[in-house]
């Protein structure tokens, strides 16, 4: 999983928080890499908060980096990615149920990444969300997912 | 020295509303002095109570006389914080007998309403104001990196307001909240309509910061943590999506997160977003830390009457503490900013940064994104068509 997130992700299976409800990651990096931090980071974020995704809204300029999407999972819970230029980093906040976890904007080099980042499945996901945002972003609607085969 | 007489002011609404914070600012400022608390004469009997006893507290008058009230000669300016259902004609009766208004956030509950309130105001030729964010010193540091061009070229804001309040944990979860489109009541005694009541904050540093119109807005509302807004039909989270003039984008995300969900009174912050860079200004930095052999700080008992701690006199009350861990590195204290800046204006004959013009678009915004999360697609906000009503 992605930097910070993964230790989110064991917070949460403490049981601290409660029901993961809201996450907000703000994703920092060179423009040109926007787009694809965009979609690793909603890829990332379906896997902490762990349910269905729904609906994706997705504005922006991906030339210039300043984009931010908005994924709506069936359950009710919400992320929010934002991408801006700046030295890759990444600043992120789950909101449970009953408590929240606050991950200050750190550079990504103090981060390692773990093996869900490079396994099949991740990249299946980070594909669909690619595909989905450059949808978003060409007609301005909001894009529906369709069904995982899991659900 | 000079020997101006001080603006007399008028309190509507009483305990349990934002009264209470207004009317202290009110009162340190020497340049005016509080005339008496007043409300229309068929005001709901419970606020009446809460209204007498506001103005037992300050030593002042009361008086269901709202019109007897809006003729004396000796009230300059109105701080108006009467129940969002009456605030639109409660403001716009002030305007018309010539006084200057100072809002409570947001405006009015309907479009209408605002509407007819910014109107009232520009007829009337008086000053307006409402309560909100932009003097703060994180609002004021974000627009001079703005004005610095610390980000280069503004592409987005993203600007986040939650209250650490209330016992979290109680909402039931699994299903998307089911927003109607046009909400109708706002005054409830547990909850409030999170979207609306906190995001108005953010909602309204964006506009002061870009100083640009909202061409589209995408929200959601949702029932993660409470109880109460949930058997009140009220959302406890809002999100929005917004495009704004000028190909800005900007996002809000707003709510009533649990007391114990933060240091401080909760997250509160603005990313600025640039063809340069990035910079998040927060409201809560720079601090310090304290750790020390003090009790953990724990929220207070629920008071029966505000059980999710909304109000000031709960927040003061015996048996509830300040948290203490985190300590900003500037002086604190309560800021009467906001209102002593709109007694700047009254004195310099300048029109606020937040008037009810701008409060209105706000009001236009919000209650769009209301309808947006109700069906689930982008609304233009002026192009809403929206039920009649102008209260």
């Amino acid at each position: 999983m992605l930097d910070p997130l993964a230790a989110f992700d064991r917070i949460l299976l403490s049981g601290r928080l409660g029901e993961p409800v809201f996450l907000r990651c703000q994703v920092t990096g060179p423009p040109e890499r926007a787009v694809q931090r965009l979609a690793e980071t909603l890829a990332a974020a379906t896997a902490v908060i762990g349910g269905v995704p729904d609906r994706l809204q997705c504005r922006g300029d991906a030339a210039s980096g300043c984009l931010h999407a908005i994924l709506v999972f069936r359950s009710g819970a919400s992320v929010l990615v934002t991408t801006g230029p700046g030295e890759e980093a990444v600043d992120g906040m789950l909101l449970g149920n009953h408590g929240v976890v606050y991950g200050p904007g750190a550079p990504l080099s103090r981060y390692q990444h773990d093996a869900w980042s490079s396994s099949p499945r991740a990249s299946q996901a980070v594909d669909s969300f690619l595909t989905l945002i450059h949808q978003a972003l060409s007609t301005g609607a909001t894009a529906t997912l369709e069904a995982s085969s899991d659900d | 020295m000079t020997d101006r007489q001080p603006l007399g002011v008028l309190l509507l609404g009483g305990m349990r509303t934002h009264q209470e914070n207004y009317a202290r600012a009110f009162a340190s400022d020497p340049r005016c002095r509080l005339v008496a608390v007043a409300d229309e004469a068929a005001a709901e009997e419970e606020r009446v109570a809460l209204n007498r006893q506001l103005a037992e507290e300050l030593g002042l008058p009361y008086t269901d006389d709202l019109e007897a009230a809006l003729t004396r000669p000796d009230v300059d300016l109105v701080s108006v914080c009467v129940p969002h259902e009456r605030r639109a004609r409660v403001a716009v009766r002030c305007a018309e007998a010539g006084k200057h208004l100072y809002l409570d956030k947001p405006i009015a509950c309907t479009v209408p309403g605002a509407r007819a309130i910014a109107a009232a105001v520009e007829t009337a030729g008086v000053r307006s104001q409402m309560y909100s964010f932009v003097h703060t010193p994180w609002a004021r540091a974000a627009r001079q990196a703005l004005q610095d061009g610390a980000v280069g070229e503004l592409r987005a804001i993203h600007a986040e307001v939650m209250f650490a309040k209330g016992r979290p944990g109680t909402a039931k979860l699994g299903t998307p909240r089911k927003q109607e489109p046009f909400p109708s009541r706002f005054t409830f005694p547990d909850s409030k309509r999170e979207l609306r009541a906190t995001g108005v904050y953010a909602l309204s540093l964006i506009r002061w910061l870009t100083r640009a119109e909202v061409r589209s807005i995408w929200a959601i509302t949702a029932n993660y943590f409470f109880a109460e807004h949930q058997r009140n039909d009220t959302e406890d989270f809002g999100l929005m999506s917004l495009e704004l003039e000028g190909g800005l984008t900007a996002t809000v995300t707003a709510g009533r997160i649990g007391a114990g969900s933060h240091p401080r009174g909760g997250p509160m912050r603005l990313t600025l977003v640039g063809t340069r860079g990035t910079l998040t200004i927060d409201a809560n930095e720079p601090h310090v830390e304290v750790y020390c052999d003090e009790e953990p700080w724990t929220p207070p008992p629920p008071d029966p009457n505000d059980p999710m701690g909304f109000w000031r006199s709960t927040q003061i009350a015996p048996g509830a503490r300040p948290k203490r861990g985190w300590v900003l590195l500037r002086e604190e204290g309560e800021s009467p900013e906001d209102a002593a800046r709109f007694l700047d204006c009254i004195e310099q004959g300048n029109e606020a940064e937040v008037t009810a013009r701008d409060g209105a678009a706000l009001v236009e915004t919000l209650m769009a994104a209301y309808v947006s999360a109700s069906r689930g697609e982008a609304e233009d906000p002026p192009s809403v068509e929206w039920p009649d009503g102008g209260s």
